[in-house]
């Protein structure tokens, strides 16, 4: 059967099917959402680091590309149960109106990730201090042209980014890296400073990791050319004075622990496997690593296949990544899939 | 996703969300965090990239005056400027000072700072707020020296020691010198009551006044 069924509307999904149509093939895409693009479009992201284009120009353009070419698109639905194997799989896909049977010659699983929730770690007063945001929130209200304190609906003065929360720390078995916070934080911040020149920005960090293309340069500008303060050191806790907010956290180069008056702080929350994910991973028989996401075949020999013979996995479900990088991958496990069903492997 | 919805987290009957830690001292300090004083540096001549700067400790560990003078660290004066920390640059003067302008810094610099002129801008700063270096032992004597030859054409010895000594915070040795000079003078060697110009007053002014004039008029 000449068809393949790709499982997750966001970029890694969105890139597959376009390239499945464009070698010629069926494509059906399951899409959990009421809408296409996934977290970027849910989230509402702004800009897109490091080259600050608006998210929209660039998800907009993959889902317009699936829209275009003639891809099956299946919103508000969700794979519950798989029948088959090889090259024969039939799919239950539940929607709102009921249930419904997809044949597929090949599955792609691109189900993405989620942010931590940053209310597991009580100390830094996320869900108590309403001041105390995510970087997916200052993201929305990056996108809606006003950045303000929830409690009171001003413009802060002085802002603290904290990193890796809910990266980086075994105290939330989560010892890996988010691999965009660092990049993304530098982009708020430059935007932060962009609109608000008074603003005051601090990043607190423990190593900086910006490894893409572009992403070095993007921090350097955030330092460089707009005055954003990188602080070393990683935020220990919050407390709130009136109505400011204390950040506990030690500038590691002075040797000095300091409680410091803030107005807004942001925590840059990593990323974990979504629930679709860790439901497909189940679902397929998928192995899942000590970090939660799916593990495939060979993380440098064959990243986007799976044990599982017909089953080819990208993006995020594998992992932290960029757009850039889940697009990639959405567009290697499309070919990966059409070489299979041409009796390849 | 919605913010404050208040979530309790109560561990063994005790609520440990951030509003629980309120019941302890706070012990609040601004000034790590305050971009006052790096924003003055950076309008100071050679400051202007001050802000860029990392903190990798290229500069420091390559530092011609680091070996020399302890405490002598370029990258660490940058960070308490960001700081703003003026009480711990008022302290670190006397080091501060001490920078030879060899540039090597500023060559290895992978920010692209002028470590050199920032360094500079930073001893601009506290001669700004008026905090001067320390003499050194060797130009208070010159001074002392350059006084005495310059008001009376000669060097009483007397004088110049005790002057030394009292100038460089050290009356203390002063008194343990007190029996050496006793005996110099016994031996006629220094005199304890000078103060008188030399012979001929008239003649050394003379002197005076062209060494001035062939050293280009400075004084
Ligand atoms: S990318 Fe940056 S913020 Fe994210 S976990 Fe790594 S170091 Fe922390
Ligand atoms: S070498 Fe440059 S970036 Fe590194 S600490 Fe010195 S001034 Fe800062
Ligand atoms: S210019 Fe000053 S700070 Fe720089 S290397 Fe030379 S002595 Fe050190």
């Amino acid at each position: 059967m000449e068809n393949v069924v790709v499982i997750g509307g966001g970029p890694a999904g969105l890139k597959a099917a376009a390239e499945l149509r464009s070698l010629g093939l069926d494509v059906a895409l399951v899409e959990k959402a009421g809408v296409l693009g996934g977290t970027p479009v849910q989230e509402k992201f702004a800009l897109l680091a490091p080259e600050l284009r608006p998210a929209e120009e660039v998800v907009g353009a993959l889902v317009k590309a699936v829209q275009q070419d003639g891809v099956q698109v299946h919103l508000n639905s969700t794979v519950t149960a798989v029948a088959g194997q090889g090259k024969d799989f039939t799919l239950t896909v539940q929607n709102g109106k009921g249930e419904e049977r997809l044949q597929a010659g090949a599955v792609i699983i691109a189900t993405g990730y989620e942010h931590f929730d940053p209310s597991v770690k009580p100390e830094y007063g996320y869900g108590v201090f309403p001041d105390v945001i995510t970087s997916a929130q200052l993201e929305g209200m990056l996108s809606d042209g006003k950045v303000v304190r929830p409690s009171n609906g001003q413009v802060p003065k002085k802002v603290a980014i904290l990193q890796c929360i809910g990266s980086r720390d075994a105290q939330v078995e989560r010892k890996y890296c988010c691999r965009v916070g660092c990049v993304v934080a530098s982009k708020q911040a430059v935007e932060l400073r962009q609109k608000y020149p008074d603003m005051q920005v601090y990043i607190f960090y423990m190593d900086i990791r910006t490894y893409g293309r572009g992403f070095e340069e993007l921090y350097w500008k955030a330092q460089d050319d707009f005055g954003v303060r990188f602080i070393r050191g990683r935020g220990a806790e919050v407390r709130r004075r009136g109505d400011e907010l204390l950040l506990k956290a030690e500038e590691t180069l002075k040797a000095r622990a300091s409680e410091t008056p803030f107005d807004m702080v942001v925590l840059t929350v990593g990323m974990g496997p979504s629930e679709g994910t860790k439901a497909m991973a189940s679902l397929f028989g998928l192995p899942v690593a000590e970090d939660g996401f799916v593990e495939p075949a060979d993380r440098m020999l064959a990243p986007v296949s799976t044990k599982a013979a017909g089953v080819f996995v990208a993006g995020t479900a594998l992992g932290p990544k960029d757009i850039e990088d889940a697009a990639l991958e959405g567009a290697a496990a499309a070919l990966r899939a059409a070489a299979y069903l041409k009796g390849g492997k | 996703m919605a913010v404050a919805q208040s979530p309790t987290v109560v561990v063994d009957g005790v609520e440990l969300t951030g509003e629980w830690m309120n019941f302890l001292p706070f012990r609040v300090e601004t000034d790590p965090f305050d971009d006052a004083l790096l924003k003055e540096t950076m309008t100071l001549p050679g400051g202007e990239s001050l802000a860029k700067c990392w903190q990798c400790g290229t500069c420091s560990a390559g530092c011609t005056m680091n070996p020399y003078v302890d405490g002598f660290n370029p990258r660490q004066f940058i960070d308490l400027v960001r700081l703003g920390d003026w009480e711990e640059i008022r302290a670190k003067s006397d080091q501060i000072w001490r920078c030879a302008s060899c540039q090597k810094c500023t060559h290895r610099c992978p920010k692209e700072v002028n470590t050199a002129d920032v360094v500079g801008a930073i001893t601009a700063l506290l001669e700004r707020r008026g905090v001067y270096a320390k003499p050194t032992n060797a130009e208070v004597f010159a001074e002392i020296f350059m006084d005495q030859v310059t008001n009376h054409g000669r060097i009483e010895e007397a004088k110049m020691g005790q002057e030394f000594y009292l100038k460089t915070g050290r009356a203390g040795e002063l008194a343990k010198r007190a029996g050496m000079g006793m005996q110099m003078m016994l031996k006629g060697q220094m005199k304890l009551f000078g103060g008188a110009k030399v012979k001929h007053w008239k003649g050394m002014q003379e002197v005076l006044k062209r060494r001035r004039a062939a050293a280009g008029g400075a004084h």
